[in-house]
């Protein structure tokens, strides 16, 4: 009877709670104005703007580093920062920057000589970049990648302090964009040179004692698996404009234990990298501080062309037409995600994605007769694999009922974790493997390269098809947008004829923000500078009841 | 007695040499490597890092190695995190998992010392039973229950004290009541008990006799023989306390050495994996020494036959 | 052997007189209950189950339908929570009784072996002792997946122990009594004196300790679940359940008090009794 008590106190208590608060949670500021506090995701292995590999490591390089242009807030696209100006020649092949005249936090004149520095850096082996073949539109780069010449040789050069010249393998409309991106970033050489000759070991320069930094903020304090506190460069050429003074950045992996942070109102932002999982969306999506838009990504299935039976492209195919990706995304994703037949979404830089059928079973199941299993009859069991995640096994299951549906064919399910997976998936011993590519740029590029060229690291599927690298590298050296565009739609439809892949939907983003967050614009890239934010309650918010109302 | 503890100290580093040589064996052949992640590694730079962290050498030469600098204190890099050592890992860590450990034994000292001296002082009363029923309450109740619901009450409705984090006072109150409560269970009965057992001896009937006020005769008299069972309980209980922290710092958020336990494993951060092993396995050593010893204090037979 | 069996009927009198005790015993049998037949009973009634979905009944709060609510899947919780609870159960007794079983008999070879082979095994023991066995089932997951027999591998990897150590101080003790050398004298092999001489005199103890291991090893299986090392979904215990709903609790409350609740309350009973037990049977250890 106690009991009883208790649990009807419990449940009244948290039940009938905050029916008419439009916002989830707490709507107050709970702390100081002058501090933005929000989730980074996890512990990042690099805040080294030349060795970040992972967005939370890249979040804090973009606001400690401040390089030749940066994302404008609202449409992500370049805007000048260092750079004032640039030309560039008519054949889109050599880029002049005129920097402004800037400094480190230390002090130190920045100029163009540190970014010819800093990009030959990331370059050599003992830097330990993972991330390389951002740069490899450069001229020379892919010789160096390849090992057959040094760093040195690249096509970039200081011609004086605030002149920066880079010549490039071939036109890249997008190179205004590529050069705001980490990798691109400028480090202090007169500082790492003085750090190596004190005998220091050079990875520990971005510790909080040590970092001289050049962009919107400093690196003030980093509390091991807490949290980043960064605060306002004065030092920074447009300091002025930076509104907020501190920004912590908290280090959460579990999304629940952020949304409870964000609930307890202890953080403002679910944060860049975060997204509301999916069993609270239909929950969460009517509250006014829910945000939810697209993103640049691709989330698919590798088919190991070399396992047969997927070594028939007919087989590939048959599986393909097989998933109904509308019903997928309505009922189990269930946050707005587009359904995506091929691997480039629809208008990213103006591109038309590839008229792939989504949906159609019938020619499915002749597919499938035609490649000798009618009705999925003698069809070899075949093994879906992926990291272990409620998100990814749901998915996973859906597909399998399809696939039983449409082509009565088994499939078993099997997840791994997360470091055993990567590597089964680098052995080339699975079947099907659940993967997805987040672009980098917004450019085709950012998946046809860097997914299926022959030469790219990340392309795991034992799919290498010269014709393909060829019909790519015709289509880049394109000067003419348009002319460009096509062949790269050329050769994305030469690639999923082949099928290696099998796309399901284009990502979206959901996360939440408190009402007196301010300076944040959705965007496709999930890029949101820092500088930009501010703090501040209108009215209409303290107003509103933050308990419930009686009834 | 010295003689005794002594040979039982010896005795605990040929144990710990196994548990060292078997977890290093099973963390490098489990499947999968600390280096891969979603984005590709470029095989040139793999072959660089493996031989930053000397892992391109035959395993027993790494065993070797990893003996050796363990024999200098030094339990080497971390694979996960390049700009900490394990050493500053843990350093940084263990301050906090002892934090929460002695708020946590500071909560079970109050409330469990407080509830067994009223179960003791009304033996057999309501009091003393609400007081042992809330002990087998809180001895029941498991951590990853009561701290949720404290969060769901404290936090998320009435938005009074953080979900999670560190760093200021008001994030060690609720993981401390959560881990402390089944301490503080255990204390009311070892008080209870002490505190009975004593109130039969000679002295305090003396003390009564004396006509001394009652509160006189528990506080100055009683307390001080019967918490003695709590006090010689106190060592081990930290040592639990910190083991036991595993879970109440994944639920809220804490960056003590608990979440390694899981993390590290997973990350495949060899160098890690290893420190919190044997920092773990130590500690556990040194606590069963510990009750060992004071089981033999408290009863010299076990010395005679028990010590192998 | 006659005065072993007033001891047992001694114990019996004096755990009836512990109302604590009894009302525990009771619960316990009702909750065994419940979690035996109510799952088949609510899927013929209602049928609802613990691992079929109806997404578009997700996420209910409680209801006369659902009277725990549903899950994100539209899982009736009170059938979630049974079937969880059966798990647990099973899980706690089946682990205690290997552990008891397992500990018994080492303990016993050990103390009845005596000298260089006693030391030996009980330095084996320390050993496992002092190994952190959550590290040695995260690698074992990672190396075979999860499963519910490496749940009882590993939990019954460490909780022999303190039996094996019980066991073996009762038989040190005992093995020097007469009876025991009058068995030796009668040419009895060793297995019969440890099977039928020495094990059964120690039974008291063991019987006790075994009940106490029962709400231990339920909350063992419950912490490897609540670190997602448990058993695998969609089949629930109490301890993923409750995982599942700490996780959930910032939307979906209900999703953590009700397994939460019944999980202590199981706990509490099962306390209760093995204290009880523990003064029926050994009164001199009366309230430690």
């Amino acid at each position: 009877m106690v009991r009883h008590a208790w649990l009807m106190v419990i449940g009244c208590l948290v039940g009938c709670q905050q029916v008419d608060n439009p916002y989830f949670g707490t709507a107050t500021l709970r702390h100081s104005p002058d501090e933005l506090r929000f989730n980074n995701g996890a512990e990042p292995r690099h805040i080294d703007p030349g060795k970040c590999s992972e967005s939370s490591g890249g979040e804090i390089a973009n606001n400690l580093f401040s390089g030749l242009t940066d994302y404008d807030p609202a449409t992500s696209a370049p805007v000048p920062d260092l750079a004032t100006s640039w030309d560039i020649s008519p054949d889109g092949l050599v880029y002049t920057f005129h920097l402004r005249p800037s400094q480190w936090n230390d002090g130190t004149p920045l100029t163009a000589h540190d970014f010819e520095w800093s990009w030959k850096r990331v370059l050599r082996p003992e830097t330990e970049s993972v991330y390389t073949s951002i740069l490899s539109d450069i001229k020379g780069v892919s010789a160096v990648t390849q090992g057959s010449a040094s760093p040195d040789s690249i096509g970039v050069h200081a011609i004086d302090d605030h002149t920066l010249r880079v010549e490039l393998e071939h036109p890249v409309p997008h190179f205004l964009e590529l050069v705001a991106y980490y990798t691109f970033r400028p480090v202090p050489r007169h500082h790492l040179e003085k750090f190596k000759a004190q005998g220091l070991d050079e990875t520990l320069w971005t510790r909080p004692e040590y970092i001289v930094s050049n962009g919107p903020f400093n690196l003030k304090e980093w509390k091991f698996r807490q949290y980043f506190l960064l605060e306002r460069n004065p030092l920074y050429w447009d300091a002025k404009n930076v509104k907020i003074k501190f920004a912590r950045l908290y280090t959460i992996e579990e999304a629940h234990t952020a949304l409870n942070m964000y609930r307890a109102g202890e953080i403002d932002w679910l944060g860049p990298s975060m997204d509301v999982p999916a069993e609270f969306i239909d929950s969460l999506k009517h509250y006014k501080d829910y945000v939810q838009t697209p993103h640049l990504g691709v989330y698919y299935y590798w088919l190991n062309v070399k396992k047969p039976p997927l070594d028939d492209v007919r087989v590939r195919k048959a599986l393909a037409l097989a998933i109904d990706r509308q019903s997928l995304v309505t009922h189990i994703t269930r946050g707005g995600e587009i359904p995506i037949a091929s691997l480039v979404p629809d208008g990213l830089a103006g591109y038309k994605a590839l008229p792939i059928p989504l949906y159609d079973p019938d020619l499915a199941r002749k597919l499938l007769a035609e490649a000798g299993y009618p009705g999925g009859k003698n069809f070899p069991h075949l093994r879906v694999i992926y990291n272990t995640l409620t998100h990814h096994k749901q998915v996973a299951e859906a597909i399998q009922e399809m696939w039983q549906r449409n082509l009565g064919i088994q499939i078993d399910l099997e997840n791994r974790e997360w470091k055993v997976f990567l590597d089964e998936l680098d052995s080339g011993e699975y079947h099907i493997a659940r993967m997805g590519w987040i672009g980098d740029y917004a450019d085709p590029n950012t998946f046809l390269q860097e997914i299926l060229a022959s030469y790219s690291d990340n392309n795991r599927s034992g799919w290498k098809d010269p014709t393909y690298d060829r019909l790519l590298k015709e289509a880049n050296n394109t000067v003419n947008r348009q002319e460009r565009l096509n062949r790269l739609q050329m050769a994305e439809s030469h690639a999923m004829d082949a099928m290696p892949l099998l796309p399901l939907y284009v990502y979206t983003r959901k996360f939440l923000v408190k009402p007196y967050v301010h300076g944040w614009h959705p965007n496709m890239r999930g890029i949101y500078p820092l500088k930009y934010f501010w703090l501040e309650e209108t009215r209409a918010v303290r107003e509103l009841p933050l308990q419930e109302n009686p009834k | 007695m010295i003689r005794f503890v002594f040979k039982r100290f010896l005795g605990l580093i040929p144990t710990l040499l196994v548990i060292i040589v078997a977890s290093f064996l099973i963390i490098r052949l489990a499947p999968g490597s600390p280096f891969t992640q979603d984005r590709a590694v470029p095989k040139s730079v793999l072959v660089e890092i493996e031989a930053k962290y000397g892992l391109d050498k035959p395993l027993p030469v790494q065993l070797g190695h990893y003996l050796m600098r363990l024999a200098h204190g030094d339990f080497g890099p971390s694979t996960k995190y390049p700009q900490r050592s394990v050493n500053e890992i843990i350093a940084e860590g263990l301050p906090i998992t002892l934090t929460l450990s002695l708020v946590a034994l500071a909560w079970a000292l109050l409330v469990g010392v407080g509830a067994g001296i009223i179960g003791a002082v009304r033996q057999n009363s309501k009091w003393d039973q609400a007081a042992m029923a809330f002990a087998m309450l809180g001895i029941s109740i498991p951590t990853f229950v009561l701290g949720p619901l404290l969060v769901l009450l404290f936090s998320l409705h009435w938005y009074l004290l953080p979900p999670g984090g560190f760093g200021e006072w008001r994030h060690v109150i609720l993981p401390g009541i959560t881990l402390g409560t089944a301490y503080a269970a255990y204390f009311a009965r070892l008080t209870r008990a002490g505190l009975l057992e004593v109130t039969r001896s000679d002295y305090i009937r003396t003390a009564h006799a004396k006509g001394l006020p009652e509160s006189t005769v528990i506080f100055r008299h009683m307390l001080r023989g019967g918490l003695l069972p709590v006090v010689t309980f106190l060592g081990p209980a930290i040592a639990h306390l910190m083991v036991g922290s595993v879970i109440v710092e994944k639920i809220f958020n804490i960056p003590g050495i608990g979440p390694y336990f899981v993390d590290a494993a997973f990350n495949r951060d060899y160098g890690l994996v290893m420190g919190i092993v044997v920092l773990e396995s130590a500690l556990l050593l040194m606590m069963n020494l510990l009750v060992d010893v004071m089981y033999a204090v408290l009863d010299p037979r076990i010395r005679l036959q028990g010590a192998p | 052997m006659s005065d072993n069996g007033t001891l047992w009927h001694d114990a019996w009198m004096r755990l009836r007189k512990n109302k604590l005790a009894v009302v525990s015993a009771w619960f316990i049998a009702g909750v065994v209950f419940m979690c035996a037949f109510g799952p088949p009973i609510l899927h013929y009634a209602w049928g609802y189950s613990y691992d079929a979905q109806a997404l578009s009944y997700g996420a209910q709060p409680p209801s006369l339908n659902h009277i725990f609510g549903t899950d994100f899947h539209g899982r009736d919780l009170f059938t979630r929570t049974l079937y969880g609870g059966r798990i647990s159960l099973l899980v706690g007794l089946l682990a205690a009784l290997v552990a008891a079983f397992i500990g018994t008999l080492y303990g016993a070879v050990s103390a009845y072996a005596g000298g260089q082979i006693d030391s030996a095994m009980m330095r084996f023991v320390d050993v496992l002792y002092a190994l952190p066995y959550m590290f040695l089932v995260i690698i074992l997951v990672t190396i075979f997946g999860k499963s519910l027999a490496l749940l009882f591998i590993a939990l019954g990897l460490v909780s022999w122990l303190t039996t094996a150590r019980i066991v073996r101080g009762q038989v040190l003790s005992l093995k020097e009594r007469e009876f025991v050398q009058a068995a030796q004298a009668c040419g009895a092999s060793d297995a019969r004196i440890i099977g039928m001489h020495l094990i059964p005199n120690t039974l008291g103890p063991i019987i006790v300790y075994f009940t106490l291991t029962v709400p231990s090893m339920i909350l063992q299986e419950a912490f490897l679940s609540f670190l997602g090392l448990g058993v695998q979904a969609p089949m629930p215990s109490l301890g993923a359940l409750i995982n599942e709903g700490a996780n959930n609790m910032v939307v979906f409350w209900w999703q953590l008090v009700f397994p939460g609740i019944v999980m202590a309350s199981i706990l509490f009973a099962l306390n209760f009794l093995g204290d009880g037990l523990r003064d029926a049977l050994d009164p001199r250890m009366q309230q430690q």
